[in-house]
């Protein structure tokens, strides 16, 4: 389908990047409803517009939108327009990035109300804005490129908010630093495929893959001459995914995510769970026509593995940790794992919808978690917290609502697309679905565990709060070690994104109710409408396939759930009271001990990456540092040069006598040779 | 007549008699006067050849030559006496203020 032109997409990343670039520059002296005035404005002024153009999108019978802002790059035969394009797909993402982004930029006026970089915090967050709509709306690999580096310098800015304590600064730097070697795999996939189609473009690639009568024919031409295009594809597939490792915390790049967890909660909320690391799997869901199990089946059974893996291996992470929010970092990196499981079997409006359902609920989980942490001035271990159902109710039940929804627990978002994504593995391959079904166990049993400890049995806060607080705390927010400490409910800014996105998370299944929904006469005699949503993508990845016929389908939907509820009362059931003395006496000695140790190190993977990678680093930077800086560049390039230059003119010097008659000799003399040699 | 070569011959002695002193002598005045000799031992050649040719542009670049000689006299002379006065001496060994 040709595209429309639309050229008023570029109102999306505009909006925000003007409130971005104002804050900037004039935000510290702008008084505070100012600021909040512009932030908001900037959010909502582009959520605003990815309605008004998901509006025109299904008005003109969901025909592509695209607006070429300029040409950016002519090289030879290569041009790069700036092209920013909008379909199903851009729609699902952009709404979800700009409606829980502004949800959260109101949250954030109530959370971050007393910090001193108020105004700094805002721009950041509308940079990313920014940036994430670019990444969503760019049309070709390059300009996608632009908002993958922008989310990725926001994220940066943000996870290193609070700059000033090194620990939380280090935090942002090895964020930074791992997704640039992700990065590198991005850029060498793009090059690739511009190398091998001539072109970035998503809807030129497209039609050139469409184009390709054999795959496995060897080219003669061009810089891949010599390989088949499918080897060509499989290898920028994969470096691709290299860079969606690194944005969407997958193994072996998931380490900078759970470190990320220094940012201010509500960062943690909107980069860190609902959008940036999802980019990933939008990233590979788009170029579904490379990832594709007929084009590259070895780069997607590598997705699909990976994702399978980093789902229970993060899961299980998350059993064994204390504070809060680590505890919601690794169930972001396992549902991504989802994620990626879905797309590397071809199941992209399931990844998708996955997307969404867990932008909403686990949004509201962190923003949740950000409630308890305000309230209880800066504390995030959970071993400290407890009963908290009481003083925070709305908190409690919209925390339990998405609880339930992450879970899996009918009839909530997330049992919907978590079960697509299990229905598929079901069918495709059982040892990915055994993983699925093993982290959906995991996952309702860390969620128990962290709202038991959270919210029920009694207050620990008030006792605990003593000399040993402090790591890891939100620091503006800590302050003092008084014995009976304040609690800090939550005002309306930060109660009202929370109850929309719980909200969401809790109706949100029904854009796409799996087909055995089907029914005859339960909604006022018609039946009810089911998988819309796949339906709604099905002009970028294709019509939704029934694989699994209706009972097995009803099967694995009645285990699933019974399986996360009793996981899920396991968990709580144990912890209720905090943390299990039974359970610390069975952890002291034998295999138990070890097992709990390993999860709660975190497999040690820190402590590998520390020894293979960063110290045979850091020791190589000291050798260059101590020995090639000084004695080869400084030494040998930088004065040996200048030693050169001086030692031979001083040398040369002594030709210069000043006397006009020695020169004259010279000239003279040389004259006459010539003349002697020429004749 | 004389034979055209006796005129060159003249002037090649005459240039060199004008280049070796352009090298040994030490007082700029006579230096100055030895370039002379040596334009004029060119001018020479000039219409030498311009004659035994019969070729009038050898008179016109005698002509140019003299011209730009004179002009360089008066500017050469000019410094030799801005020269003197200032360092009370023309001897040319005693001015190698660029040497290296």
């Amino acid at each position: 389908m040709r595209p429309e032109s639309y050229s008023l997409l570029y109102l999306i990343p505009l909006l925000p990047l003007i409130g971005a670039a104002t804050l900037t520059l004039v935000g510290a002296r702008l008084p505070k409803a100012l600021v909040v005035l512009v932030a908001l404005g900037g959010s909502l002024g582009a959520f605003a517009a990815s309605i008004a153009s998901t509006w025109v999108f299904y008005r003109l019978q969901e025909t592509p939108l695209e607006a070429v802002l300029w040409e950016w790059i002519a090289v030879g035969r290569y041009t790069f327009d700036f092209t920013l394009g909008f379909d199903a797909l851009t729609s699902a993402l952009i709404l979800v990035v700009t409606g829980v982004g502004f949800l959260i930029h109101v949250y954030s006026v109530g959370y971050m109300k007393e910090d001193p970089g108020f105004f700094r915090y805002f721009a950041y967050l509308n940079f990313f804005i920014f940036a994430m709509s670019i990444l969503a709306l760019g049309r070709s690999l390059p300009v996608m490129f632009i908002g993958w580096e922008g989310v990725g310098l926001a994220s940066y800015l943000l996870i290193g908010f609070w700059y000033s304590d090194p620990e939380k600064a280090l935090a942002g730097k090895k964020a930074f630093i791992v997704n640039r070697i992700g990065d590198f795999g991005f850029l060498i996939g793009i090059f690739t495929l511009v190398g091998l189609f001539g072109t970035g473009d998503f809807q030129l690639l497209k039609e050139a893959a469409a184009g390709l009568r054999d795959l496995d024919e060897v080219l003669k031409i061009g810089i891949f001459a010599g390989y088949t295009p499918r080897a060509v594809i499989t290898f920028a597939c994969l470096s691709l995914f290299v860079g969606a490792c690194g944005k969407s915390a997958q193994i072996p790049l998931y380490v900078w995510l759970p470190d990320a967890m220094a940012g201010p909660t509500p960062v943690s909320a909107l980069i860190h769970a609902a959008t940036m690391v999802t980019a990933g799997v939008y990233m590979v869901v788009r170029l579904n026509f490379f990832f594709s199990p007929s084009v590259a089946p070895i780069a997607m059974h590598v997705i699909a593995w990976v994702g399978g893996l980093t789902a229970i291996f993060a899961a299980s992470i998350g059993l064994a940790q204390n504070d809060i929010k680590k505890v919601l970092a690794y169930s972001t990196v396992s549902q991504l794992g989802y994620m990626f499981l879905a797309a590397g079997l071809g199941a992209y409006s399931a990844a998708v919808f996955h997307l969404v359902t867990h932008a909403f609920f686990k949004a509201c989980l962190f923003l949740g978690s950000g409630a308890v942490i305000h309230a209880l001035h800066g504390e995030q271990d959970m071993r400290r917290m407890g009963g908290l159902r009481r003083p925070l109710p709305v908190v409690f039940w919209t925390f339990l609502i998405s609880t339930l929804a992450l879970a899996g627990v009918a009839p909530l978002a997330g049992f919907f697309s978590k079960d697509a994504i299990l229905a598929r593995a079901f069918d495709v391959s059982r040892p990915l679905w055994m993983l699925g079904f093993l982290g959906a166990g995991l996952t309702a049993l860390y969620m128990g565990r962290l709202l038991g400890l959270t919210f029920f049995g009694s207050a620990r806060y008030n006792a605990a709060h003593g000399a040993d607080v402090g790591h890891g705390a939100d620091a503006a927010h800590g302050h003092g070690t008084a014995k009976e400490i304040h609690l800090h409910k939550p005002d309306l800014w930060m109660r009202t994104p929370l109850i929309l996105l719980g909200a969401l998370a809790a109706v949100a299944g029904l854009l796409n109710l799996p087909h055995v929904f089907h029914l005859e006469g339960v909604a006022g005699g018609h039946a009810l409408e089911t998988q819309w949503f796949d339906h709604y993508l099905s002009s970028v990845v294709g019509a939704p396939q029934v694989l699994l016929d209706a009972g097995i389908e009803w099967l694995l939907m009645g285990v699933s759930v019974v399986w996360a509820v009793f996981w899920l009362f396991a968990g709580y059931a144990i912890y209720r009271r905090g943390p299990s003395a039974t359970l610390e006496r069975a952890t002291r000695s034998g295999p138990a001990r070890w097992a709990h140790v390993v999860l709660r190190e975190k497999w040690f993977v820190d402590e590998v990456y520390e020894y293979v990678i960063v110290i045979p680093v850091r020791t190589m930077a000291s050798f260059f540092a101590l020995f090639i800086d000084p004695f080869v560049i400084d030494g040998l390039f930088v004065k040996g040069s200048a030693l050169g230059v001086r030692s031979s003119g001083r040398g040369l010097s002594w030709l210069q006598t000043g006397n006009i008659q020695s020169y004259a000799t010279v000239f003279v003399v040389a004259v006459a040779a010539i003349i002697l040699w020429a004749v | 007549m004389i034979a055209p070569s006796f005129y060159l011959l003249l002037a090649s002695v005459l240039f060199a008699i004008g280049a070796i002193g352009v090298l040994v002598r030490r007082n700029a005045i006579v230096v100055f006067m030895c370039i002379e000799l040596m334009l004029n031992a060119a001018n020479l050649v000039f219409v030498t050849f311009a004659r035994q040719r019969a070729d009038v542009s050898g008179h016109v670049y005698v002509m140019l030559v003299m011209a730009v000689a004179a002009a360089e006299v008066a500017v050469g002379l000019a410094i030799i006496v801005a020269l003197f006065r200032e360092r009370r001496t023309v001897n040319v060994d005693e001015l190698r203020e660029l040497r290296g």
